[in-house]
């Protein structure tokens, strides 16, 4: 088996993977999408809450890709990314047919490259200023791995079929051109640790090393290829016809060693994937955050399983709760009264976990219990706010009216 | 012979009320609505008590629950409303139970508070609450005798009830010279606009009226739109129109401000404020 047939069983493994996860067992891809984790760090990070949508593992698939990154380059981009995927089978398929693929000026494509950076800065900016995903409802992998629900746009199918359709004339033009996860991921790139590298000695300079790359990388003009864009996809020592006097080969700077067996790419992606959902599940950071006051010098905390606390909107709303100013109030919350509490919520479309902190001298379980749970009433809206919370094992059934 | 007897006894006895028991146990779906029926015939206790019944037998259906917290918060306020001594809070507590109120149409009860709260606060505001309700009530000279404001204290609100209820007590010519007069600011709350669509469809001027109810269609949440077209539909001003194809028409038109809460739907997305969530939180603290 050749190394590209390797790669191509790979890709289709994990894309079947993931089709299955989707559309099987209804696993929220989104919430693995490494860009996730780019577009909800500064939310995160500024207001502790994250994207609707998105969870910590968002995080840790970015911090695996960037693992993967700082190792193999953009190895992710030619393995493991559906869109990588589709849009090369696309093209390879279209030379099967006989198509004829259009080459794009060395000139062209490095200003064309530069694409992706404003598409990346300007996603970064619309989504950090809206506090939303803006990109989701362009996004072409969403398109594919969204389940065609309610949030989807037909501008994602649009934007896919665009990809799709270009697939077939340029080798893949999104990932060189326009992807934003490739915007962030190439100044990771370029400080790679494996390399192409080539023996001048037994190199020919027939060319076909270059002709082959599908990020149109002169790989028949360098010694060793350290640009960011190398997919170490080894189809440049695929199409070698010297390989086996390893005119070309694979393998880590000099200091490091020669060569590297080209399985090591699939194992340190497998090993950065499983150490990601191992992370995930080993330290589930909080997707919401919310404090406020001064943490007091004791404090005692309690968690709960809440039903109903589906989303960050949600969180936003248990919040409002915490914080009603009526006579359910929380002791030491309320506008008037900035008394310590913080909540760390995992929102969860079945049941979800919350941990409360608070200051024990000024308030208790029940009373927050209460505050989560009891109708609310706002004046300036003339409006009843039901609670839509349901908190495990806790129910206010046969709780009388005060002064009955 | 007399244990076998009282054996049978037994078992007859067992039998019938194990067969009897579900035919005279409500269901919780019934006893919920036993609890509505309750609650509109003004009975808060009895209607509090059969959605806690409802919520004890189906603890997997939140509505109940939802019924019976908001229940006992009513019936929690109406008991301390007769002794709360703080203004700020009796106004609250009035506030919200008049909200309640309205929203399931408790008129008996909605007419003693607003009077109440009118007596209290006399404002321009509390004296159109309480004109609505008497004009729900088709009690139209009194709402007329509520709104009769110095000129300085009457607001776009009051002079457009004003105007409904004189029409309705016969005077159309003054309701109009009302309705000529009217003039309402670019930043009208929506029921400032609704009411004044209900004076111009009063007083004959149907395409005004049409204008300004598309115009508070536009201007209202999306979760609140519904609850005001179906007030429009039931509307007694609105009737005479009722079969204008521009009414039929205005009544599909969409909203056109987001949500100002968090909508509370099953997920963020497509959730017309999401963009303004935390803004929105914030607001509200």
């Amino acid at each position: 088996m050749t190394a590209n047939n390797t790669r191509c069983a790979f890709q289709a493994g994990l894309l079947v993977m993931t089709l299955t996860g989707v559309f099987l067992f209804g696993t929220n891809a989104e919430a693995w999408c490494p860009f996730g984790g780019a577009e909800a760090i500064y939310t995160y990070l500024r207001e502790g809450n994250l994207l609707c949508s998105l969870g910590v593992s968002n995080f840790y698939a970015l911090g695996a890709v960037v693992l993967t990154v700082l190792l193999l380059r953009r190895a992710f981009c030619g393995y493991a990314c559906p869109l990588g995927a589709i849009s090369e089978w696309l093209g390879v398929a279209s030379r099967r047919f006989g198509m004829r693929t259009l080459r794009v000026s060395a000139k062209l494509d490095r200003v064309l490259s530069l694409s992706k950076y404003v598409v990346l800065a300007a996603i970064l900016a619309a989504t950090w200023q809206l506090g939303e995903l803006a990109f989701r409802g362009y996004c072409p992998a969403y398109a594919l791995l969204s389940r065609h629900g309610a949030d989807i746009t037909v501008w994602a199918y649009v934007v896919a079929g665009a990809v799709a359709a270009v697939s077939l004339l340029i080798t893949m033009p999104f990932c060189r051109w326009f992807c934003p996860l490739a915007a962030v991921l190439n100044p990771v790139a370029r400080i790679g640790l494996a390399r192409i590298k080539r023996d001048s000695t037994s190199c020919t300079n027939c060319g076909q090393c270059a002709a082959s790359c599908p990020m149109a990388i002169p790989v028949d003009q360098l010694r060793q290829v350290t640009a960011s864009r190398c997919l170490a996809c080894m189809n440049c020592i695929e199409a070698c016809p010297n390989r086996g006097q390893r005119a070309i080969f694979w393998g880590p700077p000099e200091c490091l060693g020669h060569a590297w067996p080209k399985a090591t790419v699939i194992a340190i992606l497998l090993a950065c994937s499983v150490a990601a959902v191992a992370a995930a599940y080993l330290m589930p950071l909080p997707a919401f955050v919310n404090s406020r006051g001064a943490a007091p010098d004791r404090v005692a905390s309690f968690e709960l399983r809440i039903r109903e606390l589906t989303c960050r909107g949600r969180a936003n709303l248990l919040v409002g709760f915490l914080e009603r100013d009526d006579i359910y109030q929380v002791p030491g919350a309320g506008p008037d009264n900035l008394g310590y509490y913080k909540l760390e919520a995992w929102p969860d479309p079945v049941i979800a976990l919350v941990r409360i902190t608070y200051d024990p001298e000024i308030t208790d379980e029940d009373s927050i219990k209460r505050a989560i749970t009891e109708p609310y009433y706002g004046m300036a809206e003339n409006r009843w706010w039901l609670s839509p919370f349901q908190i495990e094992g806790y129910t206010t059934l046969g709780f009388e009216p005060e002064n009955q | 012979m007399m244990r076998t007897k009282q054996t049978v006894t037994s078992l007859v006895i067992l039998t019938l009320f194990l067969t009897a028991a579900p035919v005279l146990a409500d269901t919780a779906e019934e006893t919920f609505a036993k609890g509505e029926t309750l609650l509109r015939n003004g009975d808060f206790s009895a209607a509090l008590q059969s959605y806690a019944t409802a919520a004890r037998a189906d603890q997997s259906n939140p509505e109940y629950m939802q019924h019976y917290t908001m229940m006992r918060r009513i019936v929690d306020l109406r008991n301390r409303l007769n002794t709360e001594t703080n203004p700020q809070r009796w106004e609250y507590m009035a506030k919200g139970l008049r909200a309640f109120y309205a929203s399931e149409q408790i008129y008996p009860d909605l007419l003693k508070l607003d009077q109440e709260l009118h007596l209290r606060l006399k404002s321009a505001d509390s004296a159109a609450m309480l004109a609505e309700t008497q004009l729900a009530l088709d009690q139209n000279a009194a709402a007329t005798k509520t709104l009769s404001l110095e000129p300085s204290e009457a607001t776009e609100m009051t002079q457009s009830l004003l105007g409904i209820a004189l029409v309705r007590c016969g005077k159309t010519d003054s309701a109009k010279q009302i309705a000529e007069k009217l003039s309402l600011p670019g930043d009208a709350s929506p029921s400032v606009t609704y009411a004044a669509a209900r004076l111009y469809a009063a007083t004959g001027d149907s395409a005004r009226a049409i204008g300004l109810l598309s115009a508070c269609f536009q201007a209202v949440a999306p979760s609140q739109l519904e609850g005001f077209k179906s007030r429009a539909k039931q509307c007694p001003e609105f009737a005479a129109i009722a079969s204008n194809p521009e009414f039929a028409r205005a009544l599909e038109t969409k909203s056109k401000v987001p949500e100002s809460k968090c909508s509370e739907g099953s997920s963020c997305a497509g959730c017309p404020m999401s963009r303004k969530c935390p803004k929105s939180q914030n607001d509200r603290k």
